[in-house]
């Protein structure tokens, strides 16, 4: 089902508020459990936000919630003790671990190094899931427990923290990249609710009738994007974008009259994803010339003082408002090394540590650029799906052109399992070749010299 | 990088015309009482012993086979043999404090051992059947395990080891890669893998002698059982059958014996922590032998609570495998330098700032020039050289192609002390910790007493209300921004 199919008898704002609201009442309605799934870009964390803030702050409850990084955490605590001045927040932090200064100089922040300094009484409590498994008092359970980007929780560390609190709502991203495990899961592969998968397909494995909400609309794609992600990564949630055409463009304040200059002028006119296609090659991880046009993209992009146009005004594109997103370590290496001081600022990292984060403008390593052969890891449905929604604005995707016929060629491994319904290699080639034949079809794709 | 220097040394093999040693130590014990067996399975019978050729490191094979193991009785009598055989082993193993080893010759065989393990514990299979399938179970069990020593596949130890200028898949044929290893000096290795290769070396026989000389005995038996013929005529038919199934076993037992003694001739110096792995084995056997006592087999599927305490243990094995190979060999410190793991540099500042009365803490910076470098702030790095020293990295920075990595000293200040400035540190990510399994163990059982609900079949529990759900549950949240 396309996005095109969402009945638009609401806009986009007061869809994703009615969803908002059917969330808050479940929680009146003592729901249990919840699974919310939510496309990139939706407020997961404003969610999250005004469940904590609900729960506290109306109904008096003890609330957990669980993150799966610290960096995660900090953020969440930063937005819920802004979003709410009025209540007190807790951050459960292992004893060494630096915590930012953003967090603790917040008047309304408490950072608590010891299980036996939990508050008493209503409370929000922010931890990553690993530290929440070593909690030991069962007496003083909470009344609810939150947890952010379910979809990265394998189900193993979930089973030790669903009894921690007597209803959960878990809200994730199903595109995203599934939990990372780094042991042989064979002997559970057979199980759609093994140890190893991603705690909200567990459940409704185990407990299809739990209540499942998807929320309509995503805050921080634009409908150009909506129309290429959706359908090639979300094919089972359809969601609208909150802005309408138009509302956000990339403008410059020069013109340009380079092959990166003609990308960069299609995105100032509404094309929110561009690619740009070096000659064909096959190339080991690093790419000396690929990660050059990554900075000759960039440089373009500041010699022509480009900036943002959005809901919120016009702001001047600096460095610290790109990111370049990649699969490998040594592919941001490669990158991060070639960045003079003045571009230091622009934010380098793989896909991984990517999740949750975003930027106006992205840049984009295409994980098959240069492959002769396809692997799970750079077929990864996830993988790609985090790169292409981290841009509000535009995406420039960066490969060397053969990629369709490399795909076109590729023979699948065939390793299914008998009763798992989920083929991640096919569902993983198959969006990334969706993916390819849109933005082809829509003549988004340039060809570099 | 990693797989770049894979490649690299492959295509140094293939150069050379033989194999590389990657290794600059054993990283896999050779027990003195390990068995050696190459069990055959029937073709289409994939859960069968047609013939094993069992026996000890450096001694011949006693082969054992049924004429027919389509005929449940004629399986089950071998099966019956084998667990007395392996009960025997592991009683004596028990005995004598240490564990049982078992060497086959790939892939295939683990997994041939894994399907009988389930298939031969059904319960209305001879106990001695069962025990049998208990044994396999144990060894299919400890297989994944990273690090873990009971269940050996003879290419698996040679490639970690030696690299080969062919793919790894050829590879997994025990006879090619035992070829470029050692090759013979008449052919290339190239043309000795080719030429061995036609030679099974799995757990599956050649389809050509299953149809020239396989097929014809088997029926002849069957027939011959039909019609009621003699013992003596049927016994004469067995021997046939128990030849030619003897010519495709016992290549493969004597080709794991060869693997074997190419790992011990290689003479490397043994893994800092190989004898932390086997006192892991011993303690994972012991645990199977109380629960067999106890009246408890391995199960064949597990509960959640099970299935969480085998993952995490699964993954710090990784853990701890991974940081005894960068601390305890030298070629796993290249490669984990290679690929950015390993931190190696030059200390540019060591400041000493008190805190609170008496207090002090170190912190120290250091420069690297590596390419590739995966560290990031909140990471804890440990010196290679002693590993009691941990530090903290609070900031990573780079410029071209230096990063300046800001630490603290997080243990180990009293005991080794501050590095000096300029002095080169090499530093690890992680050691490991050989007793956190038990924590693991500990920690899974006081969690998981009680099964939460959701990881339990049943109704999802009740909605219990919780007051009056305002007209606008949203309008009226935002009062209390």
């Amino acid at each position: 089902m396309s996005s095109t199919a969402i009945r638009m008898s609401h806009s986009p704002a007061e869809m994703a508020d009615d969803a908002v609201r059917r969330m808050l009442r479940s929680q009146y309605d003592g729901e249990p459990i919840v699974r919310l799934d939510s496309p990139p870009g939706a407020g997961k964390t404003g969610i999250v936000e005004r469940l904590a803030g609900l729960s506290l702050g109306r109904l008096q409850e003890r609330c957990m919630v669980v993150t799966q990084t610290n960096e995660q955490a900090f953020e969440i605590t930063r937005r819920m003790a802004g979003g709410f001045p009025k209540l007190g927040f807790a951050l459960l932090a292992r004893k060494d671990l630096d915590v930012p200064e953003s967090v603790t100089s917040s008047g309304n922040i408490i950072v608590v190094r010891k299980f036996g300094d939990l508050p008493d009484g209503p409370c929000v409590v922010v931890g990553n899931s690993e530290k929440w498994t070593r909690w030991d008092d069962r007496a003083d359970i909470f009344d609810l427990q939150i947890v952010d980007e379910a979809f990265q929780l394998p189900d193993h560390r979930f089973s030790q923290i669903a009894g921690l609190a007597r209803r959960i709502v878990l809200v994730g991203d199903p595109g995203q990249i599934s939990p990372i495990v780094t042991c042989e899961t064979e002997r559970w592969r057979h199980d759609p609710a093994g140890p190893h998968v991603a705690c909200p397909e567990a459940l409704i494995h185990r407990h299809p009738d739990v209540p499942w909400m998807k929320l309509p609309v995503s805050r921080r794609l634009v409908p150009d994007t909506v129309r290429f992600v959706q359908p090639a990564f979300y094919p089972d949630l359809p969601f609208a974008a909150m802005t309408v055409p138009g509302e956000r463009l990339l403008k410059t304040g020069y013109w340009g009259r380079t092959i990166q200059d003609k990308a960069i002028d299609l995105a100032g006119s509404g094309a929110s994803i561009v690619q740009l296609n070096l000659p064909a090659g096959y190339m080991g991880e690093v790419d000396d010339e690929l990660s050059d046009s990554v900075i000759s993209m960039i440089g373009r992009l500041v010699h022509r003082r480009a900036f943002i146009r959005n809901e919120f005004g016009e702001f001047s594109l600096g460095p610290e408002r790109i990111g370049v997103v990649c699969a490998h370590v040594s592919q941001v290496n490669a990158v991060r090394e070639r960045l003079s001081g003045g571009l230091s600022g622009v934010f380098v990292e793989t896909a991984d540590r990517f999740q949750g984060l975003e930027r106006p403008v992205m840049i984009v390593h295409h994980p098959l650029s240069g492959r002769s052969d396809a692997t799970e890891f750079h077929l990864d449905a996830g993988r790609m799906c985090v790169m292409m929604s981290r841009h509000s604005v535009a995406c420039f995707v960066i490969a060397r052109t053969g990629i369709d016929r490399m795909l076109d060629s590729y023979m699948p491994s065939g390793n299914r399992i008998l009763g798992i319904e989920d083929d991640p290699e096919f569902e993983g080639w198959n969006a990334h070749r969706r993916l390819l034949r849109d933005l082809g079809d829509a003549g988004r794709v340039i060809k570099l010299p | 990088m990693g797989c770049d220097l894979d490649l690299v040394g492959r295509l140094g093999a293939y150069e050379r015309g033989r194999a590389v040693r990657i290794a600059s130590h054993q990283k896999v014990a050779i027990h003195p009482s390990a068995m050696v067996m190459s069990p055959v399975a029937m073709a289409g019978e994939d859960a069968s012993i047609h013939v094993i050729a069992i026996g000890n490191i450096g001694i011949s094979p006693a082969i054992r086979f049924v004429p027919d193991p389509r005929m449940r009785d004629l399986g089950d009598r071998l099966y019956g043999e084998l667990g007395m055989l392996f009960w025997e082993y592991f009683l004596g193993c028990r005995d004598a404090g240490t564990y049982p080893q078992i060497w086959v010759s790939s892939r295939p065989a683990t997994t041939l051992l894994d399907i009988l393990a389930d298939v031969l514990r059904s319960p209305r299979r001879d106990p001695m059947v069962r025990r049998f399938g208990d044994c396999l179970a144990y060894m299919s069990e400890r297989h994944p395990v990273a690090g873990q020593q009971a269940l050996m596949t003879a290419t698996g130890a040679l490639r970690q080891h030696f690299v080969t200028g062919q793919s790894p898949e050829e590879d997994e044929h025990l006879g090619k890669l035992l070829s470029w290893i050692s090759p013979s000096p008449s052919e290339t290795a190239v043309e000795s893998a080719a030429r061995v290769g036609k030679i099974p070396m799995g757990t599956k026989t050649d389809p050509k002698f299953d149809r020239d000389v396989l097929d014809p005995l088997l029926r002849k038996y069957e027939n011959a059982r039909r019609r009621g013929d003699t013992p003596a005529f049927l016994a004469a038919i067995e021997r046939t059958i128990g030849a030619s199934l003897e010519s495709v076993a016992f290549p493969i037992y004597e080709g794991i014996q060869r693997a074997i003694r190419e790992l011990s001739a290689a003479s490397l110096p043994m893994m800092t922590d190989l004898p932390a792995l086997e006192a892991k084995e011993i303690a994972a056997f012991n645990s199977f032998m109380e629960a067999i006592d106890a009246g408890f087999s391995i199960p064949k599927s597990d509960k959640p609570k099970v299935a969480a305490r085998k993952l995490e243990e699964r993954e710090d094995a990784e853990k701890n495998l991974r940081a005894a190979i960068i601390l305890g060999t030298t070629t796993g410190q290249v490669a984990a330098n290679a690929k950015g793991e390993v931190v190696s540099g030059k200390v540019t500042d060591v400041q000493v700032i008190p805190v609170g009365i008496r207090g002090r803490m170190h912190r120290v910076e250091m420069q690297s020039e590596q390419r590739v470098l995966r560290v990031r702030a909140g990471d804890r790095l440990y010196r290679m050289d002693e590993p009691r020293l941990c530090f903290l990295v609070t900031g990573v920075q780079r410029t071209g192609r230096t990063t300046t990595v800001s630490m603290r000293i997080r243990s180990g200040m009293r005991s080794i002390g501050a590095p000096s400035i300029g002095s080169f540190l090499d530093l690890a990510p992680e050691v490991p910790d050989w007793g956190n399994d038990m924590q693991i163990r500990m920690k899974i059982n006081r969690r998981l007493a009680n099964l939460p609900w959701t990881h339990m079949s049943g109704n999802t529990p009740r909605a219990i209300r919780k007051g009056v759900t305002p007209l606008d549950p949203l309008a009226d949240l935002e009062m209390l921004r």
